[in-house]
């Protein structure tokens, strides 16, 4: 029993050496260096099987690290990296389906970090085997979503919206084309727009796209006529208006006038028997009010008063011939009262001297003007008509001009709405033809193929790992030359011999490379020796050197544990005491061993 | 007092082919005469040279003018309608556009 004392210290070096975990220092980084310009020219880096690209040093074996591939710009891309071993150094094919079971093969995303210049996608690499050949690609997708779509489609139909042609040409697809592009550029994509945008024509010209043009068009032509009508028509009114300030003459000579019973009634008409009281209280308050308010003229007041003389006469008067007897004296004393130089318009409110209204036409307006001049001409005498004529004719022209061009610019205006509804309907067939999945489709397809395309590229992971490791471990041996054959456990010690560097940090499970390539990395050859010499009931063991010298093949089950099996070599010396004769004998043994590369596990451990 | 004017012709012509354009004005004074005018104002070159027609009104104040014309193509052209009469009325223009194939 105290022989076997060892071995729990033993289980325990080998818990503890298998449970040592790879270290995670800070991971290196490796750069993709396209051999292309980027963006590539149309076409560069088409297809599966292109390798456009290399890297700034040589993958890392053993150790996570990431992949950086600088990808200058805006535009709005998606990156995924495929890396996947190869036999050999030359990659002839492309990545494998994403199914594949191939061991070490990664799909990756990649991350962007930095703008504009200073973009780079990234990915963080598992481990990769020692002493491998690797391929990589990254397939770059522009990650348009639909909003980047609309805009496009928004920007592509906003450079066309202004079009004298209508796009009914062949001389179209080059416009649709620089639209497409300047769209992209906007947005900093670089793309071959040809399919997109010879779509997005025919989808135009389906949608009767020329046809809203050509209404656009038509709105156009027919505003610009308008304008130029409203211009002529300016000029016509600012004519007519000079025309009527220029009018030599007010019709005047008369008594003044007042306005009652619907028009202006020279006040001399109202020295009738007839004349209601309230007309003569009417027409005394308005001259007593243009008296007050209006320029000096002795006429006003002096007609006022005799009307006032008159009104009391005739509400004394009850007989008729009292009241015809009291005309006759008005009428007489009317003679000697003075005349107006010029007559006065009516503004709803007061009189107005004419020469007022002859500044400012507009202020009354030249329709009431003519209104109350024709009224008031048939009791003109013939000279006074005569000027009054020619003041309804230039005020008719005035008011024919002044509603002409009301006419012409409210016409304008209804044309105005209707050329930006035309113009919102062109618009957004253009946007409609732009937005169509078939045009969306060919854009992606076309981005990726010549704005980006594929990076593709190999490399090696350095040998960089042990072929040799120590080994500790326990046997069971079957010493022969004894009566009988008994089972013998000991320690041992001794040094494994791989024929490749061993990775320890792929999981057994996940080692690739050739047939032969995967059993070297498990399998070696053990020389060492058992601690103690065994013992054999009833013989003398001689040591042959060390204790036990031993030999083996082992196969490791793991990265640290392994399994063991050779032969142990001791001597015996003969039966006989008295003779000197020693026999070599190998004992059979297998056993279950640490495969302890001291190396990796004091350079990987976490710190 | 505005007079209207209405233009006529088809949506899409062949390039080169005569076609007829037919202009209606309404709103003229009965008795009097008014001259109509067809212009091309957008399209291939040659543009189509001005036409004009001189149209009796009759008593309901409309009159009317018919034009032969022929155009360049292909593209999409515009014609303008207007007119005019001696007591300088307006007459609201008209346009239309026509395909030409």
């Amino acid at each position: 029993v105290t022989r076997l004392r060892w071995i729990p210290l033993l289980a325990g070096a080998l818990l503890a050496l298998s449970a040592a975990s790879p270290a995670l220092a800070d991971d290196p980084h490796v750069q993709i260096v396209s051999k292309s310009p980027l963006p590539p020219q149309v076409g560069a880096a088409r297809g599966v099987g292109q390798f456009n690209a290399v890297t700034d040093s040589e993958f890392p074996a053993g150790t996570p690290f990431v992949l950086d591939m600088p990808l200058p710009g805006k535009s709005p891309v998606a990156a995924m990296l495929h890396i996947w071993p190869n036999a050999e150094r030359e990659c002839k094919n492309g990545a494998p389906a994403a199914a594949s079971p191939m061991r070490q093969y990664y799909r990756l995303g990649m991350s962007a970090s930095g703008v504009d210049k200073d973009r780079v996608f990234s990915a963080r690499v598992p481990a990769l085997q020692v002493d491998q050949y690797f391929c990589f690609a990254v397939d770059l997708s522009m990650s348009l979503a639909d909003d980047d779509f609309k805009e496009i489609a928004r920007s592509a139909a906003d450079r066309l919206k202004n079009s004298s042609q209508c796009y009914t040409t062949d001389k179209s697809l080059p416009l649709f084309e620089a639209a497409l592009q300047g769209a992209l550029r906007q947005k900093g994509i670089t793309a071959q727009p040809e399919p997109a945008a010879d779509h997005a024509l025919a989808q135009y010209r389906l949608a009767q796209g020329p046809k809203k043009c050509g209404d656009v068009l038509a709105s156009d032509v027919k505003i610009e006529e308008i304008g130029n009508e409203v211009r002529a028509r300016d000029a016509k009114l600012t004519k007519s208006l000079a025309a009527v300030k220029a009018l030599p003459q007010p019709p005047g000579g008369l008594a003044p006038v007042v306005f009652v019973q619907g028009g202006l009634v020279p006040v001399s008409k109202l020295l009738a028997a007839g004349t209601a009281d309230d007309t003569l209280a009417e027409a005394i308050r308005q001259l007593r009010l243009r008296e007050a308010g209006g320029p000096p003229d002795e006429a006003f007041p002096q007609w006022a008063a005799a009307l006032e003389t008159f009104r009391g006469e005739l509400a004394r008067s009850s007989a008729m011939i009292d009241k015809w007897n009291a005309v006759d004296a008005a009428k007489k004393a009317a003679t000697s009262l003075p005349k107006v130089p010029a007559i006065d318009i009516w503004d709803d409110q007061a009189l107005v001297p004419i020469r007022d209204c002859q500044q400012r036409p507009e202020a009354i307006g030249p329709s009431k003007i003519v209104v109350q001049l024709e009224r008031l001409t048939p009791d003109l005498d013939p000279g006074p008509r005569k000027i009054a004529d020619e003041w309804i004719r230039a005020l008719k022209a005035l008011r024919d001009a002044r509603e002409t061009l009301k006419t012409v610019t409210d016409d304008l205006d209804k044309e105005t709405t209707l050329l930006a509804e035309r113009k919102a309907g062109f618009q957004k067939v253009l946007q409609e033809a732009w937005s169509a999945e078939r045009v969306q489709a060919a854009l992606v397809v076309e981005i990726q193929a010549t704005d980006l395309g594929r990076k593709a590229g190999f490399g090696k992971t350095p040998a960089a790992a042990n072929y040799a490791s120590v080994d500790a471990g326990v046997l069971v041996g079957f010493p022969s030359g004894g009566q009988h054959v008994e089972p013998w456990v000991t320690p041992y010690l001794g040094f494994n011999f791989y024929l490749v560097p061993v990775d320890r940090s792929i999981p057994m499970g996940e080692l690739t490379g050739s047939g032969w390539g995967k059993v070297a990395q498990r399998v070696a050859i053990t020389l060492g020796t058992t601690l103690i010499a065994p013992s054999i009931t009833g013989r003398t063991v001689k040591p042959a050197f060390v204790p036990g010298p031993l030999a083996a093949l082992g196969v490791r089950l793991t990265h640290y544990v392994r399994l063991t099996g050779g032969g142990i070599l001791y001597k015996l010396a003969d039966k006989n005491p008295a003779s000197a004769k020693e026999t070599f004998y190998v004992a059979p043994f297998g056993g279950l061993s640490a495969d302890i590369d001291l190396v990796h596990i004091l350079t990987n451990q976490r710190l | 007092m505005a007079g209207t004017m209405t233009l006529k012709m088809l949506d899409t012509v062949e390039k080169d082919r005569t076609f007829q354009a037919s202009v209606t004005v309404q709103g003229a004074k009965p008795g009097s005469d008014v001259t109509v005018r067809l212009e091309q104002k957008r399209g291939a070159d040659p543009l189509s040279a001005p036409q004009c027609q001189v149209a009796p009104v009759d008593p309901a104040g409309q009159a009317s003018a018919v034009f032969d014309v022929k155009l360049a193509g292909p593209a999409t052209a515009v014609l303008l309608a207007s007119a005019s009469d001696p007591a300088g009325t307006y007459f609201r223009p008209d346009t239309k556009s026509i395909e030409v194939e």
